[in-house]
């Protein structure tokens, strides 16, 4: 709200909510949206909802066990997500699969009829990737998303997992590997070996 | 575009719906209403009304003169600027609680959003204290007045004004003992030195219908006066509803503090939620506007004058404080907002004097000085009923004494 508000760091604010349980809902007005949106990429429709509404119901249930030397509240939050998104795994496998099919398949679109072949060649090659998703374990899809969908740094992605940063970074390694594979299928005259990406 | 890039931007999801994120936020505040607080909530006590102190200066009619008078030169309302007063100098802002308890208002807030029709009629009851009986046996009446008025909306149409008198009586159990001292008279003269001056009946009275000159109704919002449309069209971010306000403010007076851009907005969301024709839409700004307003208060469950449970937030107002600017000698008092947390419905508002002083001075510390309760509110293409014998506005009660 412009100047009407002073921040407080989310720490300070969770802290101080084990006192006075209502500051809580400022964590609610800082990361839901961001939190859904996460969610709901991994599991679309009510699924998401659901993940979302539920992560800060368990957040506030233990926010007495937040461990401010073990990460961010942001990143304590999308590890409770994760964890609820794990227990939908067969839902959200089905989910990759289901808009790859239905993506694949695209209503007439006057608006888009003048579509390069580029443009074209890289919603097939996203289409592709969406549906190795579903191929890969959980862990190693936990991983990857945390980075790229959820934004959380490689270190973020260790709190939030309670993994340490070498595991995610061989997670996220493999699960490139994988997705690649499904990309180069896609453009065989693509070269397989490219430089490592540091994210 | 490597495989990290692709997978960025594959599966696009849009932002969660309002409806969503309403129903999120109320699990959420369900649950932390179950959780016991460690620290006893803050609650105002309420004060206490004391022994009354009778002054001279005669009952004044209703009136929130809650900061120094801002005349204006009106501007669209739309283009709002940033603000460079920044709001937080006027203070802290409201406790996560209260603005959890507006937020959900928020969310919740409906009513008529087609908000369409030939006239808005707003019924309201609003009650005035009086200072009555003679020296030395003065004491305090509430006065109470029923107003209905049809807003118009076209240029060409007349507002009318239908004002019954519903009755007076004493105002505190220490009033009823003075009034039976007095004889327990039926009726009050308006003033003791002049009979001609009329009287308030204890009882109701007639209903005195009064027409205004053609013209689209207008309402007190921001520096300004705006009309039912213009309230429609109010930006309903609260951010941006903000900008609008701070701007309309200082269009009327650029020299306006922090605090008094703050009491100015404090006193615009009071207008808007009780006395102008706002959308669903508009009344949620008006929410989320209050939930971040410095001095905000929460005073918890109460009910308003009707008797109707609702949940009211304060802001003491006309306090000698630096910064503000008093054009209002009467003495600090505290405003309520009531409305219904769980549809946002607005109530009633209350003033009541904190520390009396000039020509408020005979009012008991504390006590209700004036209300106003909204009864009812509807949009209609009727035309108003029974104008035949109506008053036209500019008409002059005759002066008695």
């Amino acid at each position: 709200m412009g100047g009407l508000e002073t921040s407080e760091d989310d720490v300070a604010v969770l802290l101080r909510s084990r006192g006075e349980p209502d500051c809580f809902a400022e964590l609610f007005e800082r990361y839901f949206t961001g939190l859904h949106g996460y969610a709901s990429r991994r599991l679309d429709g009510p699924g998401g909802d659901d993940v979302a509404a539920e992560t800060f119901l368990i957040a506030f249930r233990q926010r007495d066990r937040f461990d401010p030397g073990r990460g961010s509240v942001r990143a304590w939050l999308y590890g409770i997500a994760t964890n609820l998104i794990r227990a939908r795994r067969r839902d959200e496998a089905q989910g990759y699969l289901a808009y790859a099919r239905a993506a694949a398949h695209p209503a007439a679109d006057p608006m888009h009829e003048e579509q390069t072949t580029d443009r074209v060649a890289a919603a097939a090659a996203r289409n592709r990737i969406v549906a190795a998703l579903a191929g890969l374990s959980a862990r190693d899809r936990d991983a990857l998303l945390l980075v790229v969908w959820g934004e959380l740094s490689h270190e973020e992605t260790a709190a939030a997992l309670g993994v340490p940063v070498g595991t995610v970074g061989s997670r996220v390694h493999r699960a490139r590997r994988k997705i690649r594979a499904a990309l180069d299928d896609v453009d065989p005259t693509r070269p397989t070996e490219r430089t490592a990406r540091h994210g | 575009m490597d495989e990290l890039d692709l997978l960025a931007t594959a599966r696009p999801v849009t932002p969660p719906t309002a409806e969503t994120t309403a129903a999120a936020r109320q699990r959420l505040f369900d649950l932390m209403d179950a959780a016991p607080a460690a620290a006893p909530a803050v609650t105002v006590p309420r004060r206490r009304i004391r022994a009354f102190r009778w002054g001279l200066v005669p009952a004044m009619a209703a009136a929130l003169a809650l900061v120094v008078v801002l005349t204006s030169s009106w501007g669209r309302p739309d283009d709002p600027v940033r603000p460079d007063v920044d709001l937080a100098d006027a203070g802290p802002r409201p406790p996560q609680k209260l603005r959890n308890l507006l937020l959900a208002a928020a969310d919740r807030t409906m009513g008529d959003s087609t908000a369409g029709g030939r006239y808005w009629v707003s019924e309201v009851e609003s009650g005035t204290l009086l200072e009555v009986g003679r020296d030395g046996n003065r004491y305090a009446i509430m006065g109470r007045t029923e107003e209905t008025v049809w807003h118009t909306v076209r240029r060409d149409d007349r507002a009318v004004h239908y004002f019954r008198w519903v009755g007076a009586a004493p105002a505190s159990d220490a009033d009823r003992a003075a009034w039976k001292r007095a004889g327990s008279p039926a009726s009050w003269p308006k003033d003791e030195a002049c009979p001609d001056s009329g009287s308030y009946p204890a009882g109701a009275g007639a209903t005195r219908t009064v027409i205004s000159k053609p013209g689209a109704s207008t309402f007190s919002i921001g520096g300004g006066y705006i009309t039912a449309a213009q309230v429609r069209d109010l930006p309903t971010d609260p951010v941006r509803l903000e900008a609008w306000l701070v701007d309309s403010l200082r269009r009327g007076n650029p020299d306006l503090t922090a605090a008094e851009l703050s009491k100015g907005i404090f006193s615009s969301m009071l207008n808007l939620l009780y006395q102008a024709p706002g959308t669903p839409e508009v009344r949620a700004a008006a929410y989320r506007l209050l939930a971040v307003l410095p001095g905000l208060r929460d005073l918890g469950p109460v009910t308003d004058p009707k008797g109707r449970p609702g949940n009211a937030v304060t802001l003491v107002t006309n306090e000698d404080e630096p910064g503000v600017r008093q054009a209002d000698t009467g003495g600090a008092r505290e405003v309520r907002l009531i409305f219904d947390p769980e549809s946002g419905v607005p109530l009633a508002w209350e003033t009541r004097v904190l520390r009396p002083a000039d020509y408020l001075s005979w009012v008991p510390a504390g006590a209700v000085f004036d209300y106003e309760a909204v009864l009812r509110t509807r949009w209609t293409d009727d035309v108003p009923p029974d104008t035949a014998g109506a008053l036209p506005e500019d008409v002059q009660e005759p002066a008695g004494c």
